[in-house]
């Protein structure tokens, strides 16, 4: 029973996942109308077969919308993503690698880090930076840093005392050498779940941001913008909250199972939920 | 021990819950979109001062009628002489002040003469300093000798900016009104709201209303949410058009839709290029399509209108086929004016639904021209300081709600800078003319040359959307001055009004309760977990408190803006700028202004708000009312809902039960807590009115009228995080399934169950505790987005404004108590699992 949950995790976490990109590459080059077109004469239209999600107060195509608002996510959770990745990873696999005061540093830096209400950093960044794409991914990304840094500093101390890596040290290779080419390869998997973890934590932060104004500006499309502007709307326009809101969930939902598979596939001995991701989360 | 925390908690509790104090109808609560930076409406422009005070709290020596007669106000009747350049005004008898002082010639020669004066920023100067001296005849007789005849004099001293003063309470009117009106100020609540009460000893007609309470929620969505939870009673100008269909269909609800003076226009910079260029504004104004935007941002609400006039007034020419729209003829006058691939221009537009709105419309029909456009939206003390003072702007919309200003086109120092010569001449002949037909020949004429020089592009005039509880009779809204005359209101049945602005003395007292509690918690975890433990995770939290008060410092630090200016204002001179800057200690280095900061930290002191001039420490207190509570009541309904769920899940694992639960919980952590916010406010809150879907009912009205506020959103908070707890529970659960001890407990007989409950459980209990520490800390700061969707004063959206404010004490101030508090929580999380698990209390790194 368990086993046959966890397959199902991976495949549908999987089969939503790629959907999702399929879904941003299509908007790439074809949309079913263009989603900033204003067509007034057609505005708040209910789900029909011209327009499957209805149509916005400006008489936009909702599903238009919709497909152009995931490249915005997919492209902010991505960029949020890497940053933690591509700074978070090497800070905490030379932490985890030298030990000493270097490790107390980062571990120090990211205590300070998770101090701060992730909701409170963003608003903080969007202060000074101005509200709008770079300060949004900023802002994502600076809480996914220490994050990554703990996962991979946890990951290299597990794996440090490992036969191979003695012998890599008998081979007189330095310790960045070893780093690269044989720790991050042992903890790539605990990274890509992370990642993915991340990921949705990464949509829903950029959805909430939007929500209140402080997230990526119009003309840019955004599912949380979208949900702010169908608020007042919800008793003669439902669908304009009810679309965007399930494609943030489904997305969301997608990539945790994802994370949720990989993780089982790693580990079959247990459904694990470490705490690590658990902070992320939050 | 244990028994004396019960104690304590449940003497609090009888405390609590005092029977509910019900507000009778004679208070009412309305809604109202821009908080006013100050309560003096002869010191500023914001519309926002004078929308609240006038006539409520201040009154003017005449009272203007709707169609423009001019009536008796303060002074009973008035005398000009044939020349036009003397004014006697006889003023009415037996009038105070509200601090006791009698009005008199001496409070009207003051206020006159200090709205003319070198230092006034009174918006209405250019129009005022016709008057050249005030000279007092008696105590109840003046005359005004002018220096330039003025046919609008009478006209502005009906307007706010002419509201007379009391001379010795005049200086502190910003923060402290005092005036001669049917209602006195009570309290200012910043960020909040603006309370007034009956003015037991005004010399007219008495106020059947004994209080008014003017809230400030200008998001279209919290304010449908705060009028249809009755939170709030009504709205002289709601922000969402789009709802009056629905209310004026829905009986509980009187709508009112009043012709207004709100002529809403695309301000462009005239000053700067390629603006300055009258073919390019030309080309602006054959790009817009009025009516697309009359349709979509406001719902068909509105009437289009071409120039600088509202189509009720007086004079009104119809020039709105001056500019009809085409496209094309925009096009080909910027290639005309040198620009054949368009330019590139900002739009700043005013957190007000209409401008935000009409700005999409406008960006996008610019862009179809080549003009592509940025838009930025600002706070309304943002937008005041850069657009309006200091001119910072290439485009902005806003709507200028004076009767009859197309003076201000003629002023050089206005934020558009028109001031075309010969319209000065104009308008100064305008001023000169007594003959009723030649004026409205000239004012034919005005009209005619601000469209010509297409000086902006004139949009549209729209309605004050009034919508009012239907039990609330004879509210009226008065043009042309705008305002909502209250006197006369009162409702009509026993219905009771819960909705409150007051005092928070009850509502504190549940904050120190939590706190107390909390305090008392702590001393326990630190017995039971070891001291040794427990002392060094003390000294380890407070390093990480105090590096995370040197990056809030330096964050803070990085953020622009002169705070000096935001406190003194825009029209502020350098010296007093200079001055503020040294007594806020602005000038000293950053090393020592950290260390007097960090000291005041240390105190308990947090600085002073220096948009609302109160000390920050009172401002988060207020919050902490809300967000403590708040806080506490999602994680008490998320544990709940995550221990039933996990255990459920397991237990029931083998069953499709089981499964469902776990389907269910992977669904939970995907939700995002605001949509979810919103569809239970759409069915619950708005649909089956079980529970308000906005607003804070306040604790004054009962522990149970605010809990029930509280409810929708703690539901919110609390799904996504009991889903997360539950996973981390039925993980720990099933791990432990598996150990040793479990099994000899299934050996010995117990059951499944038996063996979760009794022995699984216990043991499980660790991650979760660590995990619901983070949710708390999470909760408290990150519920901002919650508190947007319904609306409630907590402590995320005093951030959150603070921010848009650039009020840095605040925001500095709060980010600490935020951090603090994330810190203790976790120190408390950890000393509760060492408590616990005694092996955690030895080595710990």
């Amino acid at each position: 029973m368990i086993g046959a949950t966890r397959d199902n995790a991976l495949a549908v976490g999987l089969a939503i996942s790629t959907a999702l990109v399929a879904v941003v590459l299509i908007s790439l080059v074809w949309l079913p109308y263009d989603p900033t077109a204003m067509d007034i004469p057609h505005r708040l239209l209910p789900p029909s077969l011209a327009h499957p999600f209805g149509t916005d107060p400006y008489g936009r195509d909702v599903l238009s919308i919709v497909m152009a608002g995931s490249r915005t996510t997919l492209y902010v959770a991505l960029s949020a993503s890497v940053l933690g990745f591509g700074v978070g990873v090497p800070l905490g696999l030379i932490a985890g690698v030298k030990g000493g005061l270097i490790d107390d540093i980062v571990m120090r830096s990211s205590d300070i880090v998770f101090a701060f209400p992730s909701l409170l950093i963003a608003v903080l960044i969007a202060a000074i930076g101005g509200a709008g794409l770079v300060s949004t991914v900023a802002a994502i990304g600076i809480f996914n840093i220490p994050v990554f840094a703990r996962v991979a500093r946890a990951g290299a101390r597990g794996v440090w005392h490992r036969d191979f890596v003695l012998a890599a040290q008998a081979s007189a290779k330095s310790d960045g050498r070893i780093a690269f080419e044989h720790i991050l390869p042992n903890i790539a998997g605990l990274l890509l779940v992370q990642g993915a973890t991340q990921f949705s934590v990464a949509i829903i932060a950029e959805a909430g941001l939007s929500y209140v104004g402080l997230g990526i500006q119009p003309p840019q499309p955004s599912w949380g913008r979208m949900l702010d502007q169908a608020q007042t709307m919800l008793d003669f326009a439902p669908w304009l909250a009810v679309f965007p809101g399930a494609a943030i969930l489904v997305t969301v939902l997608g990539f945790n199972m994802l994370g949720d598979g990989l993780r089982n596939r790693l580990d079959p001995r247990r459904e694990q939920v470490p705490l690590e991701s658990l902070k992320a989360g939050l | 021990m244990t028994r004396l925390f019960w104690a304590i908690l449940i003497t609090m509790g009888i405390v609590l819950a005092a029977p509910a104090t019900v507000w009778a109808r004679d208070a009412v609560v309305l809604g109202t979109q821009l908080e006013p930076p100050g309560l003096d409406p002869t010191v500023s422009a914001s519309a926002a001062i004078g929308e609240l005070t006038f006539p409520t709290i201040y009154e003017t020596l005449v009272h203007l009628a709707p169609g423009g007669t001019v009536e008796p106000g303060l002074a009973t009747a008035w005398d000009v002489s044939p020349d036009g350049l003397s004014y006697i005004f006889h003023l009415r008898p037996d009038v105070h002040f509200h601090d006791g002082s009698v009005m008199d010639a001496d409070a009207v020669r003051f206020s006159l003469m200090r709205a003319i004066g070198p230092v006034s920023l009174n918006p209405q100067k250019p129009l005022l300093d016709a008057i050249g001296s005030v000279e007092i005849i008696d105590p109840l007789t003046v005359m005004l000798h002018l220096t330039r005849p003025s046919s609008s004099l009478l006209q502005v001293l009906g307007w706010s900016a002419a509201a007379i003063l009391s001379p010795s309470s005049a200086a502190d009117d910003a923060g402290h009104p005092i005036g001669t009106g049917p209602f006195r100020f009570e309290a200012w609540r910043r960020g909040d709201s603006l309370s007034l009460v009956r003015n037991p000893d005004y010399w007219g007609a008495k106020p059947h209303l004994a209080r008014v309470v003017f809230r400030f929620i200008a998001d279209p969505s919290a304010a449908l949410d705060a009028l249809i939870a009755g939170d709030v009673d009504g709205f002289s100008a709601f922000p969402a058009p789009e709802s009056m269909r629905r209310l004026a269909a829905d009986p509980r609800f009187h709508v009112d839709i009043a012709p207004s003076e709100a002529k809403t226009i695309m301000s462009i910079n005239n000053r700067q290029k390629p603006f300055d260029d009258v073919r390019v504004r030309q080309a602006l104004s054959y790009a817009v399509d009025r009516q697309a935007i009359i349709d979509a941002a406001m719902f068909g609400y509105g009437t289009p209108i071409g120039s600088h006039f509202a189509p009720q007034d007086a004079g009104y020419v119809d020039l709105t086929d001056r500019y009809p729209y085409d496209p094309a003829l925009a096009r080909s006058l910027l290639v005309e004016a040198g620009y054949p691939h368009g330019f590139h221009a900002t739009l700043k537009l005013p957190p007000l639904s209409y401008a935000l709105r009409s700005g999409e419309i406008v960006a996008a029909e610019l862009a179809k021209v080549g003009i592509s456009v940025d838009i930025v939206s600002m706070e309304w003390v943002p937008w005041l300081d850069q657009v309006f003072g200091h001119h910072d702007f290439d485009l902005t919309i806003v709507a200028h709600v004076e009767p009859m200003d197309y003076g201000i086109y003629a002023r050089d120092d206005y934020y558009f800078g028109y001031a075309a010569p010969r319209f000065k001449t104009l308008v100064r002949s305008i001023e000169a003319t007594q003959d009723p037909a030649t004026r409205l020949r000239l004012l034919g004429d005005v009209q005619r040359m601000i469209a010509d020089d297409a000086a902006n592009v004139f949009l549209f005039d729209f309605p004050a959307f009034g919508v009012w509880d239907a039990r609330l009779n004879d509210i009226a809204y008065r043009t042309p001055v705008q305002a909502v005359d209250l006197v006369t209101a009162h409702f009509d049945d026993s219905a009771t009004s819960m909705a409150d602005g007051g005092a928070a003395d009850t509502g504190r007292s549940v904050a120190l309760v939590i706190v107390v509690a909390g305090a008392v918690g702590l001393v326990m975890l630190f017995r039971q977990a070891g001291l040794y433990y427990a002392v060094r995770r003390f000294l380890s939290m407070l390093v990480t408190l105090v590096a995370a008060s040197i990056v809030v410092f330096a964050v803070i630090q990085c953020a622009p803006g002169d705070p000096a200016r935001f406190v003194l204002g825009m029209h502020a001179d350098p010296a007093s700028l200079a001055a503020l800057r040294r007594q806020l200690g602005l000038d000293q280095p950053l090393i020592s202004r950290y260390f007097v900061w960090l000291a005041g930290l240390i105190r308990g002191e947090l600085g002073e708000s220096w948009t609302y001039h109160l000390p920050v420490r009172t401002l988060i207190i207020q919050r902490l009312d809300v967000s403590l509570p708040l806080t506490l009541y999602a994680v008490l309904l998320s544990t709940a809902l995550a221990m039933v769920t996990g255990f459920a899940s397991v237990a029931w694992r083998g069953r499709r039960v089981g499964r469902v639960l776990a389907i269910f919980t992977q669904i939970g952590v995907a939700v995002p807590n605001f949509w979810l916010g919103l569809l239970l406010v759409a069915v619950f809150g708005v649909g089956l009115r079980w529970f308000s879907a906005g607003g804070f009912a306040g604790w004054d009205a009962g522990i149970g009228a605010a809990l029930k506020s509280l409810t929708l959103p703690a539901i919110a908070l609390a799904v996504p995080q009991a889903a997360i707890l539950a996973r981390v529970l039925r993980a720990e659960l099933l791990e432990n399934l598996g150990q040793d001890y479990i099994r000899t407990a299934r050996a010995k007989g117990l059951s499944e169950t038996q063996a979760l409950l009794r022995h699984a459980l216990p043991n499980s209990l660790l991650p979760v505790l660590t995990v619901l520490g983070m949710q708390f800390s999470f909760l408290l700061a990150g519920a901002v987005i919650i508190e947007n969707v319904f609306f409630l004063p907590g402590l995320g959206r005093l951030v959150f404004e603070a921010i848009a404010q650039r009020d840095l004490a605040v925001v500095s101030g709060a980010s600490v108590v935020l951090v603090f508090q994330v810190i203790l929580v976790m120190l408390a999380a950890d000393l509760a699992c060492a408590a616990v698990d005694p092996r955690l209390r030895e080595a710990r790194a």
